[in-house]
């Protein structure tokens, strides 16, 4: 009994660990990843295919392929019925659909082999040899190796640092500015921000020190306006090249009405 | 070598189990070959990394790697005779290996525009738990929600980032795929060896490596209409036992399809009408009276046609039967036209327009030039490439006009009895009208591309069963011919990767290019998307570059709008570009500075509308940053190249 249902243990195992998964938000990093797609990707296609083929009829590249593609059309379905039946998608919705399936699938599937005429059930043995076992393991490890490489080579592939500076009105208001600079130089980086309005020198944040992606930001209240049109603007330089402008940005300040 | 031996055991409660043993005999070259296949993908990763380097040696070693996953393969389905097992690991392997290589290019973040509106899509249906939410850089893309919906399901219960949950599942839709096309290429020709080279030949096509790699809805929709078609040809000739599955699963399919992609949905039901048109008309055209007319208006252009179409006659009147007349698809075709039909009316109605402009502009310029009224030159203009990209894809083409013809004729030979295989040669036709509308208008070469993956659904089988005659001589001259038609692979291969996407200059990683993109995405954009996002109202509406337009309306949850290249390249600012912003609303302007280093290597910087008058030099720094010196404009964010202006102030 259990040798002949493997499948649909298995099967009703995924189907608890992600229920469980969910409900204890467990995070357990790629496990989830994999059983979790596996539960979509893969399971309710498997049932429902061994559910309306005879098992015998499947053989495994039309069983393999049925399944996901059943499970994806599903899930492409799924989706408009529960939206449909005012569920939404939300992640209870999606486990609730997928798990349905999977039992309602699963007791139809061990119903159906109980019957005398359809009690024949394949079971898959590979037999490698040492060579060939020892050839799969290496393309593995080398399909495994070939993608950590690659996703390296990209986290360090060369690229020139730069630095973001912004500035913004605070809460829609005229005279409350957030002035703002994102260190994204690959290093530490020191800088000095000045401030000034209509060209005039209003206030300085001398050496600013950013760690890699650190960020700093200020908020401003600016002082009372002299004219009826001011320009704000905030020049950001970086500390050892003091001469130097690196970034500028503005704000125009239109003071009709005020 | 031995097969699977089935070995069956009675267990205890009289149950029976059949043990499927798969020998070691039974694996073939799979492994050592799989091996050489992996060696390829190893030798494309570092053509990778040399190219983030800007080692020269990048560009040859990237084709290198391609060819040593390719060549071994196709040699050894067209030598001996290779077993079913070995053959579909042989072509599965290969195929998800070429999904690797796409994917290893960019392994960290989706590059591509159109992957960025299927982003936002799954995006905004994760954020709100909703469909059909409204999105600003693709408006059909909502309403076709299969993708999204799949997304949706795995991003929810993994919590995958939506990039993870999509390699997760183009990983597996690739190999579904693979399957699918190879069992039904296999059901149509009865024979594991046409199927095995036909699904090699599908991987010519220039849309494989690229456009059926990325994170599209096409993706999906496409494998499952293969899923479809496979279910569909071996509903025609199933056993009672099979009919129930095969017509529930074409059941769950078809409403999938239709409701992920337009365009596949579109070519699908396309295929079906092939499929139940072309029998019955064959059959009525199947006469002696349009033959004999056939022979004789042949004999005016050469005796040894006009003998050759007195050849196909005998043959084509020996296709008589009713199973070919009647298949039983047409049923199935007309629930998939009304499917489509209530899909359209009723949830994607903006599919009409979207579709529809396109077509219309197509047509216009084929009309154009037909009637002379357009210049070739005008909405034409060839891309710019390597010569040996030039060679390999022109050569490619031209040995599939050469080809196709040959392959039609020995399908109707060998298959004349079988209408979805003479539904597959009248179909094969459409290339010539593809490749005429590739050369006659300006969208011809999008058209194509989009087209390929279909056309070569039937072209793939028609070239299979002409090779493999040819490969199947037995005189001295064997040897050459064999050595000829791998070349013809290899010709196909690197031509179809030569003229499908992505193009020389963005098929591999590297330092920023200018309208390139793919290699247009890098740190700074998607740093600004991050900022936009975080400091600027959701949905705001915003005038940019075409790969910003795309990173802006994806990560950075923007509107922006398209066609808006006047207020960042015209000189001054004056009333017409006024009533543009108060017109569409524009709230933010966006200026990637570096449009002013080079001229973008795509030929155009904000739509493929400039491809017509290609540009003579880059754009003027003056003015794209015009707006720094202009009252009521202020400039909020500045990375050093890309730079926000606030424009709201002109609004009032």
């Amino acid at each position: 009994m259990i040798r002949r249902n493997l499948d649909l243990i298995l099967l009703a195992l995924l189907t608890i660990f992600v229920m469980v998964n969910a409900l204890a938000q467990w995070n357990l990093g790629p496990v989830t990843d994999v059983l979790g797609s596996a539960f979509v990707l893969f399971t309710p296609g498997y049932l429902i295919a061994l559910m309306i083929f005879p098992e015998e009829s499947l053989e495994f590249p039309v069983r393999v392929a049925l399944s996901i593609g059943l499970s994806l059309a599903l899930a492409a379905i799924g989706g408009i019925l529960l939206y449909a039946s005012g569920a939404g998608l939300a992640n209870t919705s999606w486990i609730a659909l997928i798990a349905g399936i999977n039992i309602v699938g699963s007791l139809v599937v061990l119903i159906k082999r109980g019957r005398p005429d359809q009690a024949i059930v394949e079971r898959y043995v590979i037999e490698l040899g040492w060579t060939m076992g020892g050839l799969l393991l290496l393309i593995v490890a080398g399909l495994t190796g070939i993608i950590l490489m690659a996703r390296q080579s990209a986290y360090d592939r060369p690229s020139e640092g730069f630095t973001e500076l912004w500035i913004a009105n605070v809460d829609q208001s005229e005279d409350q500015i957030q002035i703002g600079i994102h260190n994204q130089e690959h290093q530490t980086a020191s800088y000095d921000v000045v401030l000034r309005i209509n060209g005039r020198y209003i206030e300085d944040w001398p050496e600013i020190e950013l760690d890699s992606t650190q960020q700093w930001v200020t908020e401003y209240h600016l002082p009372p306006p002299i004219s009826r049109k001011e320009i704000v603007v905030v020049s950001l330089y970086q500390t050892d090249k003091p001469n130097e402008l690196y970034r500028r940005v503005q704000l125009q300040r239109d003071l009709v009405g005020q | 070598m031995s097969l699977s031996i089935p070995v069956e055991n009675k267990d205890t409660r009289g149950i029976h189990i059949r043990r499927v043993v798969i020998a070691a005999d039974d694996w073939g070259w799979l492994l050592p070959l799989s091996a050489v296949v992996t060696l390829g993908l190893f030798v494309v990763v570092l053509s990778y990394n040399a190219s983030r380097l800007e080692l020269p040696y990048a560009y040859p070693l990237y084709w290198m790697g391609l060819l040593i996953q390719f060549i071994p393969i196709a040699i050894r389905l067209l030598g001996k005779p290779v077993n079913r097992k070995e053959t579909i690991g042989l072509v599965v392997f290969l195929g998800f290996s070429l999904y690797l290589t796409k994917l290893l290019a960019h392994p960290l973040g989706l590059t591509f525009s159109d992957e960025f509106q299927q982003w936002r899509s799954a995006y905004d249906s994760l954020a709100t738990n909703a469909l059909f939410t409204p999105n600003p850089i693709l408006n059909v893309s909502p309403y076709y929600p299969g993708l999204q919906n799949v997304t949706h399901a795995v991003v929810s219960i993994t919590g995958l980032s939506i990039f993870d949950a999509a390699v997760m599942i183009i990983g597996a839709t690739r190999l579904m795929f693979m399957l699918s096309l190879f069992l039904f290429f296999e059901q149509v020709s009865r024979s594991h060896r046409f199927a095995g080279l036909a699904t090699l030949l599908y991987m010519c096509n220039p849309a494989f490596l690229g456009w059926t790699s990325y994170y599209v809805y096409q993706s999906l929709a496409l494998p499952l209409s293969v899923l479809g078609l496979y279910c569909i040809v071996r509903l025609s000739n199933a056993t009672n036992g099979t009919r129930f599955g095969l017509v529930f699963s074409t059941l769950i399919i078809i409403p999938a399809v239709i409701m992920t992609h337009h365009v596949t949905a579109f070519a699908f039901v396309g295929l079906l009408l092939l499929f139940a048109i072309v029998p019955p008309i064959w059959s009525r055209m199947n006469t002696h009276r349009v033959w004999y007319a056939a022979t004789r208006a042949t004999r005016r252009v050469s005796r040894r046609l006009s003998r050759w179409f007195a050849g196909l006659w005998f043959l084509a009147r020996k296709n008589r039967s009713d199973h070919f007349e009647n298949n039983g698809l047409g049923w199935l075709t007309l629930l998939t036209l009304i499917g489509i039909f209530i899909w359209i009316t009723y949830v994607a109605s903006s599919t009409l327009t979207y579709l529809g402009s396109q077509v219309f502009e197509i047509a216009a310029q084929v009309v154009g030039i037909l009637t002379g009224q357009l210049s070739r030159a005008s909405v034409y203009v060839a891309p710019d490439r390597p010569m040996i990209e030039l060679y390999a894809g022109v050569g490619s083409l031209i040995l599939l006009v050469i080809a196709v013809p040959f392959g039609m004729v020995q399908t109707v030979r060998r298959y004349r009895a079988d209408s979805i295989a003479i539904s597959m040669v009248v179909g094969s036709m459409g290339l010539f009208g593809a490749l005429s509308i590739r050369f006659l208008s300006s969208r011809g070469g999008e058209l194509l591309g989009r087209a390929w993956p279909y056309l070569y659904l039937l072209l793939a089988f028609v070239l299979a069963v002409g090779l493999f005659d040819l490969f199947d001589l037995k005189r001295w001259w064997r040897w050459p011919v064999r050595i000829g038609l791998i070349g013809f692979l290899v010709v196909l291969f690197t031509g179809g990767v030569a003229n499908g996407w992505p193009p020389y200059w963005s098929r591999l990683p590297g330092q920023y290019l200018v309208g390139a993109d793919e290699r247009s995405v890098d740190d700074r954009n998607i740093a600004a998307a991050d900022w936009a996002r975080q400091n600027i109202q959701e949905n705001s509406v915003m005038a940019t570059d075409f790969v910003l337009h795309h990173i802006l309306g994806a990560y950075g949850l923007q509107a922006p709008v398209l066609g808006m290249q006047s207020l960042f390249l015209d000189e001054g600012f004056g009333d017409y570009h006024l009533n543009l912003v108060n017109e569409y609303g524009i709230e933010y302007l966006v200026v990637d500075a570096r449009m002013s280093e080079s001229l973008p290597l795509s030929g155009f910087y904000y739509g493929s509308w400039e491809n017509t008058h290609p540009r003579t030099a880059p754009a003027n720094i003056r003015n794209l940053l015009k707006y720094d010196a202009m009252d009521n404009v202020s400039r909020i964010y500045d990375n050093g190249s890309i730079v926000f202006y606030d424009v709201r102030e002109l609004l009032r």
